[in-house]
């Protein structure tokens, strides 16, 4: 058996755990077609089956808090080749990484999950408000030089108010330095919220290069140490709130899942993982 | 003495190693009750740690420290020369100038994706550059762009900048661009034998002297900001802290503001007349001497953001043509003694 523990990054609100009860769906349900499929059901899922049941309901699934921080394993088996892999998953937290960057430490436990042959899932989410951007951005200010604002209104500089592609550079950061191990990794950049992107969509990498610049171009010019990919997901197939979460209701649950990216089969969130565990 | 910078606060919470401000508002720090300990040294040459066994040390610990992500210091940059190599840039310039806008603005141009045909490949002090950019963002609350100022007290400090042609990351540049108050280069200008202290000029592959452009555009100030550039390259000049491999670049800043003002062609007459006095008087004292004019953060958007800066970061990625070969007179023996010496035969030539 072919065991391998993957790394998940994302700050809160990324689709992490939302992503995770889909894929734990599709491989069980056997709705749909998949790259890879449960391959036995053992070990505690506990955790698995408590969020994959508001998934069912089309209820936002419940975020991780740092106390819920568990390590789930998935046994899984590729019908192609009949090999078997054990997917290992740290759900963490969004409220860790957004720590660990504020306040520059991490746990064994952290660095350990980097240790061995796995790869790295990046989460961002495609539903996100703007950030980092500059008052030269927004064009000149329309009022006269002794108009000022208030002062008071200024804002003193926090590790918060850093933007989401500068957090997820320097959490990348992190790995090319000891204690971390040093060694090329693949990673796969999975946009959530994939339904809300305005048509015409750009393909997911398209997207990542226009909308985390920083990011991208990071990914991009550090090839010794991440060879990635990105995949647009939308794990919950839309809106679970109004009118839409009926429709989604309506239908056969693994198909409200969208995937979108290289080898992936329109509902298969297997294909990222296929890719990260080895697969071409 | 104990360094702040390598403590920790046992609150959770407290992002006093960040901001340098305890989350209950302890002053000084070390009458906080939470407040001690010492993070786990940071670490820089990958090579380096492993070599000296330190990696197992740190994972004993439950809290394992990361790399802070503050401006470099001197020792931290020799560190980072064990690594790898690097391209200094230093910037001079006096109090407001533009010399960390300069910087922040060329940050803030890979925020936005591919800058002059490069991009962005990582960098060590993240924390400082978005401390440093804060003030020209909209989430500070301001109403104009600002940059912080850097403080005297501060002493040098490096920002780390990596960047990489489009399509070629291995053809990667390491910028380690120096921060150091405009207070202490006037006062070098003022008095010479502080140009020793100043030891980011003879290492810098490149040096941006910065000409206000501020005090351009303000016909009381314009001459007090000419002679000051020119001042501060003679000063350096003649204290050997420049010299015939040295790449000297007369930056004018805020172009914006030259643009503006109603005396727009005497005041670039003004400056081509200098630029010209500037190349005849020291030029040939120099390896190179060029002339740039940047409109970094353009607060009335009549410039493109980042104006002129293009052409600044080609250049300091673009290494340097090899020096002039440097020519020593013949020795001529005067003494008996000397030559005696050159009568010798030596073992090479027996």
């Amino acid at each position: 058996m072919n065991e391998q523990y993957h790394s998940i990054l994302g700050l809160p609100r990324s689709g992490k755990t939302t992503f995770l009860a889909a894929l734990w769906h599709l491989i069980d349900a056997g709705e749909v077609a998949s790259k890879l499929v449960l391959d036995q059901l053992v070990g505690d899922h506990v955790y698995l089956n408590s969020i994959v049941d508001a998934w069912r309901r089309c209820e936002e699934v419940p975020r991780t808090s740092m106390a819920a921080e568990t390590k789930v394993t998935i046994h899984v088996h590729a019908p192609d080749t009949g090999r078997k892999i054990a997917l290992g998953f740290p759900d963490l937290s969004g409220e860790s990484f957004e720590k660990q960057f504020a306040m520059r430490f991490c746990t064994q436990d952290y660095v350990d999950g980097f240790s061995g042959r796995g790869g790295i899932v990046l989460f961002v989410n495609a539903d996100r408000p703007s950030d980092g951007m500059t008052l030269t951005d927004i064009g000149p200010p329309e009022f006269d030089a002794e108009e000022r604002g208030d002062p008071a209104s200024e804002k003193e500089w926090t590790a918060d108010l850093v933007p989401e592609q500068v957090r997820l550079v320097d959490l990348l950061q992190f790995l090319l330095r000891p204690p971390f191990l040093r060694r090329q990794r693949r990673l796969v950049v999975v946009v959530s919220a994939w339904d809300v992107v305005i048509s015409p969509k750009p393909t997911p990498a398209e997207w990542l290069e226009r909308e985390l610049p920083f990011l991208y171009q990071f990914l991009v010019n550090n090839p010794a140490s991440f060879i990635f990919r990105v995949y647009g997901v939308s794990a919950q197939g839309g809106s679970v709130i109004g009118d839409q979460r009926s429709v989604l209701l309506s239908q056969t649950p693994s198909r409200r899942i969208e995937c979108v990216g290289p080898g992936a089969d329109p509902h298969d969130l297997t294909a990222p993982i296929l890719w990260l565990t080895g697969g071409d | 003495m104990t360094d702040d910078s390598d403590t920790v606060c046992k609150k959770a919470d407290c992002q006093v190693t960040v901001t340098g401000s305890c989350a209950e508002g302890h002053t000084p720090l070390a009458s906080c009750p939470n407040y001690g300990g010492r993070a786990i040294e940071q670490h820089d040459g990958y090579d380096d740690e492993l070599e000296d066994g330190e990696t197992g040390a740190s994972a004993a610990v439950e809290r394992i420290g990361l790399p802070a992500g503050d401006a470099l210091t001197p020792e931290e940059v020799d560190q980072f020369l064990r690594w790898r190599e690097a391209t200094f840039v230093t910037v001079v310039g006096d109090s407001h100038s533009g010399k960390t806008t300069l910087i922040c603005s060329l940050y803030d141009r890979f925020l936005k994706g591919n800058f002059a045909g490069l991009g962005f490949a990582g960098s060590r002090t993240l924390i400082a550059l978005e401390r440093r950019a804060h003030h020209s963002r909209v989430d500070s609350g301001r109403d104009t762009p600002e940059t912080a100022r850097t403080s005297h007290l501060e002493g040098l400090r490096y920002f780390h900048l990596a960047v990489a042609p489009s399509g070629q990351p291995e053809s990667r540049t390491d910028l380690l661009l120096s921060d150091r108050s405009g207070e202490v280069y006037r006062s070098a200008r003022d008095n010479s034998s502080l140009v020793e202290t100043l030891l980011e000029i003879p290492q810098a592959d490149r040096i941006g002297l910065l000409l206000d452009g501020g005090r351009v555009a303000n016909p009381v100030e314009r001459n007090g900001a000419l002679q000051s550039v020119r001042q501060t390259l003679r000063v350096l000049l003649d204290n050997s802290a420049l010299g015939l491999i040295s790449v000297v670049q007369v930056i004018t800043t805020k172009m914006d503001l030259i643009a503006a003002s109603p005396q727009k062609r005497e005041i670039e007459a003004t400056l081509d007349a200098f630029y010209d006095r500037m190349s005849v008087d020291f030029a040939r004292r120099l390896k190179s001497l060029s002339f740039y004019s940047i409109a970094a953060r353009d607060p009335t958007s009549g410039f493109a953001p980042g104006h002129g800066l293009d052409k600044l970061i080609e250049n300091w990625t673009t290494p340097s043509s090899p020096s002039i070969p440097l020519t020593y007179p013949p020795i001529v023996s005067h003494s008996e003694f000397d030559r005696l010496l050159l009568r010798t035969p030596t073992e090479t030539t027996r």
